[in-house]
């Protein structure tokens, strides 16, 4: 479709209102309360957005955060409390009387149309035209003009489902934006990016700042708040225990306020994440992969005659934006993708006719990105998860195929222990554990049978630090404890921080393996994103 | 969750869904008779008729013992995620082939023929089930589509068989199969229900107790609720489902037997025989268990005590016995509805795949020929 030019009238957009014509309405949170059952996830919390400022909300995970921002943008009542907009008491019932009073939520996980256009995206609910024909020039047209003007660069007429997850998020912000919002929520809006992608968003939002916007924002990393926010609140167990400028604080002084009391050296660490490397040199090749391909869901290649090997002792750490073919080529590895290769070998052992069962006895241990549905049954029990994948192993399945309920309590208790995996009694559904917690007991699996090879994938996805922390300790130990360890990650941090030796893979092929002393972040973002050649 | 804790809860949902059909089924009833006074006059008729003596007792758990089956194996099906909406098709060709084996195997003593015959309805259900299950997981085709076809299938096959190739030469005009050889004995002389409930009710306790207690239960159970899950874990999830559709195959099979087998019901194969219901009984009773196979046992005593209290209403207060279809489409449409109410909610998602909640407001038991 070609570009629209940009002469029709856009006459019934809404967003035709400039950015800077309308200043932000001042919205104040006031004593919020939200109760589920009997645990009461906001307690007395109050928020003040100045217009025009950028203000970051932080705190581990279940301090509220996510909840504060529902209250905010309608799709949750408080108990109590009061959200004042220009000083007026609103009483939202749905994110839709939000919208109305100009606050706009981009959510961790989009809500967009794949097959639609950005503009059919951006527009939909608003669409301009009459009531059985959409005007799709002019809504093309107001997209573009819309985009142009707030910094975020899109072709209103690409297809949602052939952008990459950044331009995905500019087309959230966009829907955002064209329903005049001037509050705009993100909710970790760095997760999914790479640092070049992440430096434009935070410069978009600076932009919206200064056109009077006012631009909240949830995130795990304090050098964002330092250098992104003019504003900090730090929430703790659904309290607020600190708002300040961020002129008058420091990133040791937030752990400190996000964890209580004083700074534990965990947190430290993972607010500011070192490479420890490996106490021993790498031993022999346990993966080895040569002229791996695999299709995508739809058919299309997703990774191209890749060839690496993962040594024993040894983090390989895998880099790349979203969508480069990382899960593919994990899942691949593990058997849950048709892949061909002319070597797939753990040691001795040729995975390539080998159900993923045959894998795993073989000895290679997963972690997967997903853990509701590729990691955990939610609905199971605790006891029932722990053993996902052993239980017919004898310990387990007794004589007729009966499950030995005691060996799996037993188990579990063991592990929850050693995992430190709180709230996991035997009993409870997985579905009640925090984020964090699913993750100890994943990783309490899968380390369970000491694994030769072990695959992790974006092991510490929506952690607060402590956790992080304690999954890239259980990472490393695995290391020196002679594993093959295979960490992919969004995170460029991360990967820098627990990796030996760093793969780049950019649109689905290997590009590069490098030495962690060669793997600076300047040099691997650039080659993530295409901007260097290996 | 805690067990006993989500079994009340799906107990007091299931009640709360029976009381709104059994009021807007109130609703219908002192529309059509014109009288505010109809409803409770055709209930207290409806009540009696199903539990009033021990008569109607044995009437109720007569048509309680095939419901039984059919229900539980819905819920196996439902267990893995799948919705066996060819249970009517399943039970029908179980009860032909059952049959079939029941008149021509002569000589042999009869609890051995029985047993013999109830295998054979139990492996044509399951053959049944088979090609939904098989389609689905070898080519991509949906189970409910493919079922519901095969019901057809089902049921104009076995009354083609029934009317020409295996017709009883001695019965005339009437089309059917020869009477089988043997039938299950009486639990009382007095009353018509038959050591088939026994073995429902055997039938349905060992469902419940494999779901949860074996491998077996724990694999079918972890890819109905997280499939994904259980294929990174190394379950094979494609037979793990197939599997599950032959056991849920095999139980409306053997619904089918007992029916045929009955001591006062049919003894043989009538042509007409599909179209008894008593599958998609299955279904409703089912999801009104929220998939549980102790539920089925409330569920289908329910199901069981409408059809046969309808009879007494329709004498007693007149009330058109076809409203109780209309009290049983209430239930189903209380429970869909409660599906999608629960939808909306994430966080809770529900224990029934999305095809049943489109299935659950397709066939109702009167849709037969």
């Amino acid at each position: 479709m070609p570009h629209p030019p940009a002469e029709p009238p856009v006459t019934a957009a809404p967003a035709a209102a400039t950015a800077d014509a309308v200043r932000a309405p001042a919205v104040s949170l006031r004593g919020i309360t939200v109760d589920f059952g009997s645990v009461r996830a906001l307690d007395n919390v109050d928020l003040e957005l100045k217009p025009g400022s950028r203000h970051a909300v932080v705190g581990e995970n279940g301090a509220g955060k996510s909840t504060l921002m529902k209250v905010l943008f309608g799709l949750l009542r408080p108990d109590a409390g009061a959200v004042l907009v220009d000083g007026i008491e609103q009483r939202f019932s749905s994110p839709q009387q939000a919208i109305e009073m100009g606050i706009g939520m981009v959510h961790q996980h989009f809500e967009l149309i794949a097959p639609f256009t950005v503009a059919e995206n951006v527009v939909l609910g608003a669409e301009p035209g009459s009531a059985l024909l959409l005007d799709r020039r002019g809504a093309e047209a107001a997209v573009a003009a819309l985009a142009k003007e707030s910094g975020l660069p899109i072709d209103p007429a690409a297809r949602v489902e052939t952008l990459s997850v950044a331009a995905q998020q500019r087309v959230e912000i966009l829907k955002a934006l064209y329903r005049r919002a001037r509050v705009v929520i993100l909710d970790e809006p760095t997760a999914v990016l790479a640092p070049s992608e992440a430096r434009d968003l935070w410069a978009a939002t600076e932009r919206m700042a200064r056109a009077g916007s006012t631009v909240v924002f949830i995130t795990h990393k304090l050098d964002e708040v330092m250098a992104h926010a003019e504003t900090v609140t730090v929430l703790r167990r659904g309290k607020r225990v600190l708002t300040t400028a961020v002129t008058d604080t420091d990133p040791a002084r937030l752990a400190a306020a996000m964890v209580g009391g004083e700074a534990p050296a965990a947190a430290a660490a993972a607010a500011a994440p070192s490479p420890q490397p490996a106490a021993a040199p790498a031993g022999e090749a346990v993966l080895r992969v040569r002229g791996l391909t695999v299709r995508g869901r739809r058919g299309e290649v997703a990774v191209e005659n890749a060839s690496f090997e993962v040594r024993a002792g040894e983090i390989l750490g895998l880099a790349g934006v979203d969508g480069s073919g990382q899960v593919d080529l994990i899942e691949a590895v593990v058997g849950l993708r048709r892949a061909s290769a002319e070597i797939l070998s753990l040691g001795e052992v040729d995975l390539r006719s080998l159900s993923v069962a045959g894998r795993r006895a073989a000895g290679i241990g997963y972690v997967p990105e997903d853990r509701h549905h590729r990691a955990l049954v939610l609905p199971f029990t605790v006891d029932e998860n722990a053993v996902l994948g052993r239980h017919r192993e004898p310990e387990f399945a007794g004589a007729g195929g009966w499950l030995r309920a005691g060996a799996l309590r037993g188990f579990l208790t063991e592990k929850a222990q050693a995992f430190d995996v709180r709230g996991a009694a035997p009993g409870v559904p997985a579905r009640a554990l925090s984020g964090g917690n699913q993750q100890k007991l994943v990783m309490a699996r899968e380390l369970s049978r000491k694994p030769r090879l072990l695959l992790a994938s974006q092991p510490t996805r929506g952690l607060d630090f402590a956790a992080s922390a304690f999954v890239h300790d259980a990472l490393r130990a695995e290391r020196d404890r002679g594993a093959a360890v295979l960490v992919q990650s969004l995170d460029l941090a991360e990967v820098l921080a627990l990796s030996d030796r760093v793969a780049v893979m950019l649109a689905g092929r290997l590009v590069a393996v490098l030495d962690a002393a060669e793997a600076t972040e300047a040099r691997v973002g650039a080659l993530m994103t295409g901007a260097a050649a290996a | 969750m805690n067990r006993n804790v989500s079994l009340t809860a799906s107990l007091l949902r299931a009640a709360l869904c029976l009381a709104a059909a059994l009021l807007l089924g109130a609703v219908v009833i002192a529309v059509a008779q014109k009288s505010a006074t109809a409803p409770l006059t055709a209930y207290a008729a409806l009540f009696k008729g199903a539990f009033g003596s021990a008569l109607n007792w044995s009437q109720t758990l007569d048509r309680t013992m095939p419901i039984l089956l059919t229900g539980a194996g819905v819920a196996v099906a439902l267990a893995a995620g799948l919705f066996n909406i060819g249970a009517e098709g399943q039970l029908s060709v179980g009860a032909l082939a059952s049959t079939v084996v029941g008149y021509s195997l002569k000589g042999l003593p009869a609890p051995l023929l029985l047993l013999v015959s109830a295998l054979a309805g139990m492996l044509a259900g399951a053959a049944w089930a088979f090609l939904p299950a098989y389609l689905k997981e070898k080519r991509g085709a949906h189970e409910v589509i493919t079922a519901i076809l095969l019901n057809y299938v089902a049921q104009k096959t076995t009354r083609y068989l029934a009317s020409f190739p295996l017709k009883d030469p001695t019965s005339g005009g009437v089309q059917r199969t020869p009477e089988v050889l043997a039938t299950f004995p009486r639990l009382s002389p007095q009353y018509d229900v038959h050591v088939g409930l026994i073995i429902a009710v055997a039938v349905v306790v060992l469902i419940a107790v494999l779901l949860r207690r074996t491998v077996w239960g724990y694999e079918t159970r972890a890819v109905g609720e997280g499939a994904g899950a259980a294929e990174a874990a190394g379950v094979p999830v494609s037979r793990v489902r197939i599997v599950a559709m032959l056991v849920s195959g095999a139980l409306c099979g053997l619904a089918g037997t007992l029916e045929i087998f009955g001591p006062t019901r049919y003894r043989f194969f009538p042509a007409d025989f599909y179209g008894a219901g008593f599958g998609f009984d299955g279904l409703a009773v089912a999801l009104l268990a929220g998939g549980s196979p102790w539920g089925v046992f409330p569920s289908a005593l329910l199901f069981g005590a409408l059809g046969a209290g309808a009879e007494n209403m329709d004498f007693e207060a007149g009330t058109p016995k076809q409203i109780v279809a209309v009290v049983q489409a209430l239930v189903i449409l209380a429970v869909a509805a409660r599906f999608v109410a629960r939808r909306r909610r994430p966080a809770a998602p529900s224990p029934v795949p999305e095809a049943a909640q489109s299935a659950a407001s397709g066939p109702t038991p009167e849709d037969g020929p």
